[in-house]
């Protein structure tokens, strides 16, 4: 087996096996043209000719890679919609990999060595399934690639009729019956805190008398002024933004501080000790003993499971907001005040 | 980026473009690979053979080109390659394009 047989038989290993005897002939057969034509006139030996020859025609596999038609795993056509299932599909593991963390902080606590091994746990769970999740949603689109499915998505291409932009929704006009709900609850809420602060209590009768324990303690109620604060500027927030229908970089900077301002003051408090009132000794005290332990266990567990849930549903807001603030090309630099 | 890397990159993106009705333009009469590659240098158009082999492979896929293994004159087998029907018909209609970018490009540049 001289240099050409072994240098076409490397080409070869590269080749598609339908092709692969048909265009290694063919690359024999230049190969010997190209050295006939260079040996006329030529002292040197063969074999260095045959090296130069080679060197120059290309290494094997760049010469096998001309010939294979799919150079690439996913193809433009196909591309933009991978890319936007892959958005998809990556934020909702995260998101539910999120889920899964507070779950288990609940169980953990915020501190000591158990939460520790518990954050481990869920950064290797959460790389794993992203990484899964990409593998197999670029396994797919490389199937779609390659088969008829691909057919299909240019049919819906050519069909594309722009009057099916109407029925798409507008990303920068607001969600109104969430500023709306916001609003009423964030009255509500202020109302409840301010005058009837006793409306989160537990009520029972004992001894045929009725006993109020109210949940929220005077250290809660401690931070009313910042709680007030923060509801004022959400109501003028939100009443803002239902009047301007619209979305506006300022305004989602302006979302996003006070949405990152709330769960800062929401940490602060429920981290605070002492703040509900449910303790085993002022149950012993009322003379239930019974179960006490296990339900002050429980709502004493509150406030973990509270912090989990805010943060998990400030960060999905701040991020949509991030997304939405950056994906936006064509935006006016400045807020028209209506 | 430099500018003459710039200016290859251009420059490789036109002689794709205008690669395939270069070598129809060719094969009115038979060529194997080796032969053809020669024709178009003598004429001024220098080609890898890298990239006219494959060319020609997917020339011929699409039916503007015929191709046969044949041994001539007692030399080694070769494939010979030359334009099909479809492919005279797709050449002229090219070759009209081409006349008419020409002649834009010279307005423009001009």
């Amino acid at each position: 087996m001289n240099l050409i047989d072994k240098y076409i038989a490397e080409v070869g290993k590269h080749l598609p096996r339908r092709q692969r005897a048909d265009i290694e002939a063919e690359i024999r057969s230049t190969l010997e043209d190209m050295l006939e034509e260079r040996k006329q006139g030529q002292t040197q030996d063969d074999e260095a000719l045959i090296v130069e020859l080679l060197k120059e025609y290309g290494s094997p596999r760049e010469i096998a890679a001309t010939y294979k038609t799919h150079q690439y795993l996913i193809g433009p056509r196909l591309f933009p919609t991978f890319e936007t299932v892959l958005r998809i599909v990556l934020a909702v593991v995260a998101g539910a990999s999120l889920i899964g963390l507070g779950f288990s902080l609940t169980k953990t606590g915020w501190t000591g060595p158990e939460f520790a091994s518990a954050m481990g746990q869920w950064f290797g769970g959460l790389i794993g399934g992203l990484i899964a999740a990409f593998g197999n949603i670029a396994l797919i689109f490389a199937i779609i690639e390659r088969t008829q499915a691909a057919n299909q998505f240019e049919k819906e291409v050519k069909e594309w009729d722009p009057k099916a932009l109407n029925s798409e929704p507008d990303p920068d006009r607001i969600d109104l019956p969430d500023h709306i709900a916001t609003l009423i609850f964030t009255v509500l809420g202020l109302v409840i805190f301010n005058l009837y602060p006793n409306v989160f209590s537990i009520r029972f009768v004992s001894d045929g008398m009725w006993v109020t324990i109210p949940i929220l303690t005077a250290t809660f109620l401690h931070y009313l002024p910042w709680i007030n604060i923060m509801g004022l500027l959400q109501i003028v927030f939100n009443g803002f933004m239902v009047r301007q229908q619209e979305w506006k970089p300022v305004t989602r900077i302006l979302g996003i501080l006070m949405d990152v301002a709330g769960m800062i003051l929401a940490v602060i408090i429920l981290r605070t000790p002492g703040i509900i009132g449910v303790t085993p000794e002022s149950l012993t005290a009322l003379g239930i003993t019974q179960a006490a332990d296990e339900l002050s266990r429980i709502l004493s567990s509150i406030p973990t499971l509270v912090i989990t849930v805010i943060v998990i549903v400030t960060a999905i807001k701040v991020i949509k907001s991030f997304i939405r603030l950056f994906a936006v090309k064509s935006r006016s630099p400045y807020l028209i005040v209506k | 980026m430099e500018n003459d890397e710039l200016v290859q990159n251009v420059l490789l993106e036109l002689r794709r473009g205008t690669l395939s009705i270069a070598v129809l333009s060719q094969l009115s009469k038979e060529e194997y690979g080796y032969s053809l590659l020669k024709a178009l240098s003598d004429k001024g158009l220098e080609v890898d053979q890298s990239t006219l082999y494959p060319l020609l492979r997917r020339l011929e896929s699409q039916g503007l080109l015929q191709s046969d293994w044949r041994i001539v004159d007692e030399a080694r087998p070769r494939r010979y390659y030359v334009i099909s029907t479809q492919g005279k018909e797709i050449l002229n209609k090219l070759k009209r394009e081409w006349s008419a970018m020409v002649d834009t490009m010279q307005k423009m540049l001009s």
